[in-house]
């Protein structure tokens, strides 16, 4: 069977401006229909008016990536029913909006891929449809709230490379100050859509909303792939509808048929006159750059993606002087650092000092001090204790004494006569599988190139 | 003089009470004045605090606006303060002010004969003596129509030197705040009130200029041709149109004649652009938040609830926008109307362009049924309004005891200027009160 999943992502982004897009309302959560004013409200009479820093920020993710930016962006009103929309019709944009034509690089499996972006514009958010019982309330609180609507051409191939696009485009949007990126809070929506070609055979577009997580993106997508594919093979026609994920049952559910194509009866808003977009000259290294960065180093594409999601993470990676050991660095950020973080995100990526760290991963390189007593410090290191009292302070209590490590040599020798046995044989290389032995035995704090000495002592001994 | 005019919608609080006694409303706005304020009355499509703002249509019976119209608020700290509310065609939509949930309003002149539109009623005030001046909106000439049918000047700004925060839109791309007054003098008052930017309104904004009020000969003239114009407008207003020319000439100023054309072909334009901009604008009026209460679906609501012109002027909207027929119609009409724009705009360069305003005196009332011959009544006043450039009705004289007027209008920004004009050209009306 020769499969080609075909999958496009339309994700909307709440911008992170003070205030609303086209009133002086505040965009701050409280209470419903406390942020309001007639322009929210839709009331006769009331008039847009724009807010300037929108447009910067969406001005800026054009930049990010890679668009073509109008230098005259139009608003349009586009309009339709729905109760949550207080005029008939909501400001967006048609035919000129901010960005068209980007790209964006990323890394799915540790294999590079690109997508292409369609366009980028904004919008302002409708209200709040909630329903109680018998009753719908409108809460006003989210209308007009700036929104960007990033659209992809169906460049995904799998759910993976959804996802993981997903991810990094996160991270930059965070790291730019566009837009907080919290998924549960709604500040991130996005809505798959996805085809499928099974031997030639093209499915129909089915559009999947209601998408909480990114995960959520992943498990969406790979159901209804699977769903096309077995509805392609049994010669059924899928058609072009709307579902929407249940987590509950982890399955698409088919929300709403589309009927025909809907007519928005776009125009360009004769309340607003023609806005002129300000170029932006805000770069950072996208995720796909930093993961290309830290490789270069020696760092696994494991260890250099964990790193590129989170711009603070990664910045405090790149703070480290130029002779430290990649590899090791990046062991310890995606290890015991990123565990201590995730107890305590205020201090991400400022605790420990990276002058400490870089002498404790030292330390460890020369052999002064084990990995295992390394760790124990780390927290008392973080607490802001003075490295070098710390590692004096371990004394004696760092590395076995002499003594101690020629009884360890002696007891690993003595209950392995199998492998020794082997080593005798010419078969030098289980010696490492010994000193490893030690090692645990240890728990670390047995010097490894010693223990090796001491054990080869003793074998020659027998 | 008046018997009921019809004028009014509503009255501010303290006029209410002397209102029921209908004739005496002079009595009580002299009750109400302070020593130095003045009165004025406001079209109610202009939002306002104290009394309903109902746009004359049953969806917005009783509506009372949570926040007032910019305008309001800075002719109350002149010292103005609002009378009531004045009755107009449904969401300012006719040349009548019959269209109304209330009922027309009577021409102060002849109360079986209409007082023009939409701001029938505004205009219909000041020509009565009510108030020195009152606000109206122009779209398509709802302040210069009935200004010409009333007898009073009729101001229409430049589209964005006013504020529309709390005007109710008909067609934003051409709705403009305007103002009614028996003198030239008051009209400038009240513009230097009301103008200038507002922080509410992104596209109002200020315009630099020094020029004082004061008689000013223009040089130049543009005016339709006269064989064409005899064909549009009744003899009476021709034969004084003709009369103006000759005297205009007399006093060397450069006439030039253009062709009607021009009027011809901004109706379809002006009226294409409006549908749209009505349809989308309407929309917000769906049964949910406005009007009165009910079980119905929209359409059904929607019918009892709005009038038969703001009906058609949604659904031809609609059409208008619609995939199909967008190209060739909004599209289309958008495209002419710069070129349009463009034209009247270079005229101004060098002078005035100068029409009658209505092509005949207040027809009577429920005498125009189709509305085709309702919308030619904007013949005139239609291309200024598409151009947003500035306009004024001039009371020019009365046939058998009806007012008519002319019209002269400029360029973007030269509204003092065009005051000015006007103020030079009223010296050969031959209105007299
Ligand atoms: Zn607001």
């Amino acid at each position: 069977m020769n499969l080609n999943p075909m999958i496009g992502l339309e994700i909307h982004v709440q911008l992170m401006s003070q205030t609303k897009m086209y009133c002086r309302c505040s965009c701050s959560y409280s209470d419903p229909n406390t942020n309001c004013c007639p322009v929210c409200y839709g009331l006769p009479g009331a008039l847009p008016v724009p807010n300037k820093y929108v447009f910067d920020l969406a001005s800026r993710c054009a930049h990010l990536l890679k668009c073509s930016l109008n230098e005259f962006s139009v608003a349009e009103r586009k309009n339709y029913f729905y109760p949550d929309l207080p005029k008939g019709y909501q400001i967006s944009q048609f035919l000129k909006p901010i960005g068209e034509n980007g790209e964006w690089f990323f890394f799915s499996e540790g294999v590079e891929c690109k997508a292409r972006i369609r366009r980028i514009q904004v919008e302002e958010d409708t209200a709040q449809l909630i329903v109680k019982g018998q009753d719908s309330l409108l809460d006003f609180n989210r209308s007009g709230i700036p929104l960007l609507e990033i659209v992809t051409e169906p460049d995904f191939k799998n759910s993976r490379e959804a996802g993981e696009f997903l991810r990094s485009l996160r991270s930059s949007l965070i790291e730019c100050e566009i837009s907080t990126g919290k998924m549960e809070t709604g500040a991130m929506r996005c809505e798959p859509n996805v085809s499928v070609s099974v031997d030639g055979r093209v499915s129909n577009k089915v559009e999947i909303k209601n998408l909480g997580s990114i995960s959520g993106v992943e498990k969406a997508i790979k159901w209804e792939i699977a769903c096309q594919v077995k509805q392609v093979e049994d010669g059924e026609v899928v058609n072009s509808v709307t579902k929407g994920w249940d987590e509950s049952s982890q399955k698409c559910i088919l929300q709403r048929v589309k009927e025909s194509a809907s007519d928005y009866r776009y125009f360009p808003d004769p309340d607003l006159s023609m806005i002129k977009t300000r170029k932006s000259s805000f770069d950072v290294l996208t995720p796909y750059q930093k993961v290309k960065i830290m490789m270069d180093k020696g760092v696994s594409f494991q260890m250099a993606r964990t790193i590129s999601l989170n711009h603070k993470v990664f910045n405090y990676y790149q703070s480290f002087p130029k002779g430290i050991n990649n590899k090791e660095l990046a062991a310890w950020i995606t290890g015991p650092l990123s565990s201590f973080w995730k107890n305590d995100s205020s201090v991400l990526g400022i605790s420990p000092k990276v002058k400490d760290m870089t002498e404790l991963i030292c330390y460890v390189e020369s052999g002064k001090v084990t990995r295992a007593i390394a760790k124990e410090i780390l927290p008392k290191l973080i607490k802001g204790s003075d490295i070098d009292s710390l590692i004096n302070a371990l004394g004696d209590s760092n590395y076995l004494s002499d003594q101690d490590l020629s009884v360890l040599a002696e007891d690993i020798v003595r209950q392995n006569p199998g492998i020794v046995e082997k080593y005798l044989n010419g078969k030098t290389a289980v010696i490492k599988s010994l000193v490893g032995m030690g090692m645990r035995k240890s728990k670390g704090r047995a010097h490894p190139e010693l223990l090796k000495l001491e054990i080869e002592k003793n074998i020659k001994l027998t | 003089m008046l018997g009921y005019p019809n004028d009014f919608i509503s009255f501010s609080k303290s006029l209410s009470l002397a209102r029921q006694d209908k004739n005496n409303i002079f009595i009580s706005l002299v009750c109400e004045a302070k020593d130095s304020s003045v009165p004025f009355a406001v079209k109610d499509n202009i939002c306002t605090l104290t009394t309903p703002t109902t746009c004359a249509s049953r969806i917005l019976d009783g509506y009372i606006s949570p926040y007032e119209a910019t305008v309001l608020t800075k002719l109350k700290k002149h010292d103005c303060f609002e009378v009531g509310k004045t009755n107009l065609d449904e969401f300012a939509m006719g040349t009548s002010s019959e269209t109304s949930f209330y009922g027309p309003s009577l021409n102060p002149w002849d109360p079986t004969k209409v007082c023009g539109g939409s701001s029938g009623g505004s205009a219909a005030s000041v020509a009565a003596g009510i108030v020195p001046f009152a606000l109206g909106s122009d779209t398509g000439g709802s302040v210069r129509h009935p200004a010409s049918f009333c007898g009073v000047f009729g101001f229409r700004p430049t589209w964005g030197r006013v504020s529309r925060y709390g005007l109710i839109s008909m067609a934003s791309s051409m709705d403009v705040i305007g103002i009614f007054s028996k003198t030239l003098n008051e009209v400038r008052w009240v513009f230097d009130v009301i103008k200038g930017f507002d922080r509410n309104d992104s596209t109002s904004y200020d315009v630099k200029e020094n020029i004082t009020f004061g008689s000013k000969k223009p040089k130049k003239v543009f005016v339709p041709k006269l064989k064409d114009l005899a064909k549009i407008v009744e003899l009476y207003i021709f034969e004084d149109f003709e009369i103006l020319i000759k005297d205009l000439a007399k006093e060397n100023i450069d006439i030039q004649e253009i062709e009607c054309d021009i009027f011809e072909n901004s109706l379809p334009v002006y009226y294409l652009i409006c549908y749209a901009e009505v349809s989308s604008n309407l929309s917000r009026f769906d049964g949910i938040r406005f009007g009165p209460k009910n079980n119905h679906h929209a359409d059904v609501w929607r019918k009892d609830s709005l009038g038969e012109e703001v009906r058609r002027r949604i659904l031809m909207g609609c059409h208008v926008l619609s995939e199909g027929h967008k190209e060739g119609l909004y599209e289309k009409a958008v495209h002419l109307r710069k070129h349009l724009s463009s034209t009247l705009n270079d005229w101004s360069k060098d002078g005035l362009l100068l029409t009658p305003t209505t092509p005949s005196v207040a027809f009577g009332i429920n005498s125009k049924k189709d509305p085709i011959s309702m919308y030619r009544q904007d013949f005139f006043t239609t291309a200024p309004s598409l151009a947003g450039v500035p306009a004024i009705n001039i009371p020019w004289n009365k046939y058998k005891g009806l007012p008519y007027g002319f019209q002269v209008s400029s360029g973007v920004d030269m509204d003092e200027n065009l005051i000015n004009e006007a103020l030079w050209i009223n010296n050969f009306s031959k209105w007299t009160r």
